[in-house]
């Protein structure tokens, strides 16, 4: 396990995934030839019951081909290698999923794609927008950005419709490390508890993203004084009033939100928002767009570790 | 056996356009909220479609569909009350017209969005094919939907992946209120078609046996060879009008949806030839009765 990458953490759970199904359809260009997708689509072909299909460039019709088959009550992967890709699926991903999604459904379509967030692919290459899909699709969106939200992915996968999963390219080559730290699940969310003593709630994060390398590098330097806990978003949603997730962060002195998408709509707003109405604080870290998206460039975050922390420890 | 057939399918298409005109009536006195669209002229595709169809089957619809839900044996009672909403409708008054399918009767999906159900059969084939299934796909657009990006895409994949599925095309030779040679250059659907290996027929004039021993024979290839198959069938959209043009000019206009205004002049419900399938339906009748 230790010396397991994303990528190969992310192809295993895949294989088990479709591994327990009778029948099931695994598709998308170059998934089963060439590079794979940088090894996501490694050794796919030997999952029993699986048709694997290198597909013609074609996403709208094969979005719509996955739609088919979970009609059709066979379960489908649909990997993708850019998340830009599914711009070009839209109408399948919004009306016919719209129309579906009261229909019989018996079998999951998963769209799995790549976040292109390692910079200098361009400002047609470089989209993280994933609050747009999730607003549009009203389909559970899913970080695959720790053991913990992968496992949670796959496991909430197997309910028949739309999933959509999105892994970061920076992350797909870092080591997967098993994480020692006490953890709660919750439906949407990992909670990593670092403080040790049960009856303290001092500083929570609530992350969106699907590189959370910044706040894990962040966690990593806090010494045991001050600690953090770190609500991951497992899911992209907006927390809910009245929910048990909502009544643990509300236990918090002081929230930070911080987000990594692009999109100009956040989910994390709507959660700070309902945070806010409850009298509780939250500082909000959001991207912020600028020229430089519209340029070959580095992937640079509009905000850094050290801003951050300044303002975490000014709370204490 | 033919000719018992042919009378079937005859009377079929007679009742199918009396239908449809009482719905045009209820359209014109306001009784519905939804947008809806006739398809007076098509009736003779639709019903050689129901007639050929096997359990195994699937059918796949556009906004365009009353013909062919009629054709399924949908009664009127349960068309009327879909399009008022009502719980006794076909779909419990929940997808009202332009979305209306009959799973029970192989109709599993219907879009009003031009091309999306043609990616929707692809999933559906392939299914079919994974699972052995002895049924073929009909896929059924129109001359302004094969202009979308999704309809190439679709023959592409079905083509490559050997899929039975029946492209069928409603060519009425409109888009909402502008003609093919308003918008656009000729597509030649059979060189397009040939040019992906797939087989091409056309069908026109509106006899439902002809159409019924042609849709049969196609549908049989697709099943045994599991090949896609597209097939272009010239139909004649009734209920057209004239417009007053800004230069004082008249102007035909195609019909497309909500109420039809008989105009005598125009002939614009019945036509006196083969473009027509009620007139053809009635020849069909009329020598039988000799």
């Amino acid at each position: 396990m230790i010396n397991l990458t994303y990528t190969n953490y992310v192809n295993m759970k895949i294989r088990e995934f479709f591994g327990k199904y009778e029948k099931s359809v695994i598709f998308g260009q170059n998934i089963v030839s060439g590079s794979r997708i940088s090894g996501l689509g490694s050794e796919l072909e030997k999952i029993d019951g699986v048709v694997t299909i290198n597909t013609t460039n074609s996403e709208n019709s094969l979005m719509g081909l996955g739609f088919g088959l979970s009609l059709s009550n066979v379960p489908s992967l649909f990997l993708m290698k850019q998340h830009d890709f599914a711009l070009l699926a839209l109408d399948q991903l919004t009306n016919t999923n719209n129309l579906i999604r009261n229909q019989d459904l018996a079998a999951p379509f998963i769209l799995l794609f790549v976040i292109m967030d390692a910079g200098y692919e361009g400002p047609q290459a470089s989209l993280n927008s994933l609050d747009e899909f999730a607003s549009l699709t009203r389909s559970p969106v899913y970080y695959l950005s720790t053991l913990k939200t992968i496992e949670a992915a796959f496991k909430n996968a197997s309910k028949p419709g739309l999933h959509i999963m999105a892994l970061s390219q920076k992350r797909m080559k870092q080591k997967t490390e098993k994480s020692n730290i006490k953890t709660m699940e919750f439906s949407e969310c990992i909670l990593y508890r670092n403080t040790s003593n049960n009856n303290v709630y001092p500083v929570a994060i609530i992350f969106y993203g699907s590189d959370p390398s910044m706040v894990e590098n962040m966690l990593s330097q806090v010494n045991n004084e001050k600690s953090i806990d770190l609500f991951l978003m497992s899911q992209l949603v907006a927390i809910d009033h009245n929910t048990d997730l909502f009544n643990e962060i509300k236990k918090y002195d002081s929230i930070f939100v911080i987000d990594t998408g692009k999109s100009d709509i956040h989910f994390s707003t709507e959660t700070a928002w309902r945070l806010n109405e409850e009298g509780i604080k939250v500082k909000v870290f959001q991207r912020i767009s600028n020229s430089n998206w519209s340029e070959v460039s580095e992937d640079q975050i509009e905000f850094t570790q050290e801003q951050i922390m300044e303002q975490i420890m000014r709370s204490y | 056996m033919n000719q018992q057939l042919a009378i079937k399918l005859a009377n079929k298409i007679c009742e199918l356009r009396s239908i449809q005109l009482e719905i045009n009536r209820s359209i014109i006195s306001g009784e519905f909220l939804i947008p809806i669209h006739l398809a007076i002229g098509h009736e003779a595709l639709a019903v050689s479609v129901g007639e050929v169809l096997e359990s195994e089957d699937k059918l796949l619809l556009t906004h365009r569909n009353i013909h062919y839900q009629l054709a399924l044996n949908t009664t009127k009672d349960q068309l009327y009350s879909e399009y008022t909403l009502s719980q006794e409708g076909l779909a419990q008054g929940k997808l009202g017209s332009m979305n209306l399918m009959n799973p029970k009767k192989s109709n599993i999906y219907t879009s009003n969005i031009l091309g999306n159900n043609l990616a929707v059969s692809l999933g559906i084939g392939l299914a079919s094919k994974i699972n052995s299934n002895q049924g073929v796909v009909w896929a059924v657009t129109g001359d302004g939907a094969i202009e979308e990006g999704t309809f190439y895409e679709s023959i592409l994949i079905a083509s490559s992946l050997n899929l039975p599925i029946i492209f069928l095309i409603e060519n009425n030779f409109w888009s909402l209120g502008t003609s093919i040679t308003e918008r656009r250059i000729p597509i030649n659907l059979e060189l397009l078609a040939n040019s992906l290996s797939i087989e091409y027929l056309k069908l026109s004039e509106n006899n439902p046996l002809e159409y019924y021993d042609k849709l049969f024979d196609t549908r049989k290839k697709s099943q045994q060879t599991s090949r896609p198959k597209i097939i272009e069938v010239e139909v004649h959209s009734l209920g057209g009008y004239l417009v007053n043009e800004d230069s004082g000019q008249g102007r035909y206009v195609n019909y497309h949806s909500g109420g039809i205004k008989f105009d005598p002049d125009l002939n614009n419900i019945f036509e006196h030839n083969f473009s027509d399938p009620v007139f053809v339906a009635r020849n069909i009748l009329s020598l039988d009765r000799k």
